[in-house]
């Protein structure tokens, strides 16, 4: 999973990366620091209740079906990738992070890991090991 | 610096100059090429250019140079008045210049980020990621070519008539060629995004589906017949009603429509007149933020604000500069435009846009019994006469678009005539980044319009 992910937890200003299944269940979980791990409260249910309100806004506004979502804040940028409608890719990223890059490197890693997720369903449910 | 400059402008008055100013440009700029997901050449550059006018006697002296010490300064105000002077016995009838209010400003990039500071690997990942998107879609992708171009360009103005502008203009632009090939057939798509604006363009837009679209787009051209040949109704994209638009506003320039002996001087004493259908208003709007071609301040210090060009077919208004504009006896647009300060500042198109109707896209073409919907361009000569070189078409049959990709055929229109066959006008809007070249001139510009629909147009 590092490795899959290393392009996003190696790019400046990147400090959570957040896989939830829809259930709200936190798959996996990275942090930059000890900080961040305590100052991002950012929870599986959170995750799943703003993709469903995006993917219904998305709908009503005619916009077409989601790729991803961009919250744009003071200090930051959140970004939410839906992986074939059973996980959820969060990413969260300071001011440092080139925004056209780190969309970019979401985009390759949603793209690997839906193939993981293509291919490992353990006991009938999927589980993506750290 | 600013009583160097100070310095070069008192020079030009003491000679005898009754106007004079400084423009100086420093442009930061990159370039990137990527073939083949390659890279095949990395351009940095750092350009500084200074340039002089000086008015004597009604005539203009102009020099240059690219360095900003006290002695430069002074000698190019001294050659630009020497030029001024030389020319002062030619019998030419004087320029006069239209009043413009001083101001001092300085307008930074504030929000935009600055290219300048985002490392070059940033940028090329980005550009080799949308490379490899095209590429690894299929085998028949034969060749992707995108070539990359940032800039950050702070432009200053000095003048005797009171402007002391500082202004710092972004620019980031891309450009996709796609190329597909199956067996003897080889099919080319073409994608250009442009925007005053950094690297938030490629956050906004996606290159990497936008190569991905492009692939597939040259991929379905290699199966594709020969458009129809002939003059049918015809519905346009807004690529191609974007480029009408710039060759409308083109010829309304203050400078061309002096001119009645040239083929662009068609709208030589027709203000207040019926040129265009009217469902056409074509605004010219260099204070929109984000277009391509888009400032505060042009290069003589005079405010942009949109200019209403055509309304409701009835052409409103000239692009002026302070020179153009006395002449007319009229106010200046804020239109004076140059490549960089070692060029004259002479009226020139910003980003020109047909305003949208109200047809949808379906009324558009559910009136259309036998005709063809035509999107892209690859590339087009422009004039009264202007001829487009379109990507793709597909048939319209019956008030419907069809699926069938057609290769993309070459429509050719006269402005003065066939703008007068279009019946519909979209209400969708998109522009068309473009690149406009003279001798050795080059200027950002765009063209933006919705679809348009011809009653009948010539499809080669």
């Amino acid at each position: 999973m590092e490795t899959t992910l290393a392009g996003l937890t190696s790019l400046l200003g990147v400090n959570a990366v957040i896989i939830s299944d829809m259930e709200g269940n936190k798959a996996y979980s990275w942090y930059r620091t000890d900080l961040d791990k305590r100052d991002i409260r950012t929870s599986g249910e959170e995750l799943v209740s703003m993709l469903k309100f995006s993917q219904a806004l998305g709908v009503n506004s005619n916009i077409g079906g989601l790729t991803n979502v961009i919250v744009r804040g003071s200090r930051g940028v959140a970004i939410l990738a839906p992986l074939r409608d059973s996980f959820i890719l969060f990413v969260s990223a300071d001011q440092r992070a080139n925004l056209a890059l780190l969309l970019v490197r979401i985009r390759r890693a949603a793209e690997r890991l839906m193939g993981i997720l293509g291919g490992e369903r353990l006991g009938g449910e999927a589980y993506l090991s750290p | 610096m600013e009583e160097k400059l100070i310095s070069a402008l008192e020079r030009a008055k003491e000679l005898g100059a009754s106007y004079a100013d400084i423009r100086i440009t420093k442009s930061f700029r990159t370039r990137m090429t990527v073939i083949n997901g390659k890279v095949k050449s990395v351009v940095p550059s750092i350009e500084l250019r200074v340039g002089i006018r000086a008015l004597y006697q009604g005539l203009w002296g102009f020099a240059s140079c690219n360095s900003t010490s006290r002695e430069d300064l002074l000698e190019t105000s001294s050659n630009a008045m020497k030029i001024a002077r030389a020319g002062a016995s030619t019998g030419v009838s004087p320029v006069r210049l239209a009043e413009v209010r001083s101001v001092i400003d300085r307008v930074e990039l504030e929000e935009i980020s600055d290219s300048r500071k985002i490392p070059l690997e940033e940028k090329q990942e980005i550009i080799l990621e949308s490379d490899r998107t095209a590429r690894e879609l299929d085998p028949r992708i034969m060749r992707t070519q995108f070539d990359y171009e940032d800039s950050v360009v702070e432009r200053y103005l000095l003048s005797t008539d009171g402007q002391q502008i500082y202004e710092v203009n972004p620019f980031t632009s891309l450009r996709l060629t796609i190329t597909a090939r199956e067996g003897e057939r080889i099919e080319r798509t073409i994608g250009r995004l442009a925007a005053s604006a950094g690297q938030e363009l490629m956050a906004y837009v996606d290159p990497m589906e936008m190569a991905r679209r492009l692939a597939m787009d040259a991929l379905s051209l290699l199966k594709a017949k020969q458009s129809p040949s002939g003059r049918m109704p015809v519905v346009v994209d807004n690529k191609i009603s974007g480029l009408i638009a710039l060759c409308v506003d083109l010829m309304a320039t203050a400078t061309l429509a002096s001119m009645p002996e040239s083929e662009m001087g068609v709208f030589h004493k027709k203000l207040g007149e019926k040129v265009l259908p009217e469902s056409l208003d074509i605004t010219d709007d260099p204070s929109s933020p984000g277009l391509p071609a888009s400032y505060r301040y042009d290069e003589e210090g005079v405010e942009s604000r949109p200019l209403k060009v055509v309304e409701a077919g009835v052409l409103k208004g000239y692009l002026h500069s302070r020179e153009t504009a006395y002449k007319h006896g009229t106010s200046p647009t804020g239109h004076a435009r140059a490549p960089n300060a070692s060029f004259l500042p002479v009226p020139m198109v910003s980003n020109a846009m047909i305003g949208p109707k109200d047809y949808t896209f379906e009324e558009l073409v559910e009136d259309v019994d036998e005709g063809i919907y035509v999107k892209g361009l690859i590339g087009a000569s422009i004039g009264r006469f202007v001829q487009c070189k379109t990507v793709m078409a597909h048939p319209i049959e019956r008030g419907e678009v069809k699926d069938e990709v057609l290769r993309g055929p070459s429509i050719r229109l006269d402005l003065l005539k066939d703008l007068f066959s279009i019946d519909a006008v979209g209400s969708d809007y998109d522009y068309l980044p473009l690149r406009l070249t003279r001798a050795d001139e080059a200027y950002s510009v765009s063209g933006g319009g919705p679809h348009l629909r011809f009653s009948q147009l010539e499809v080669i």
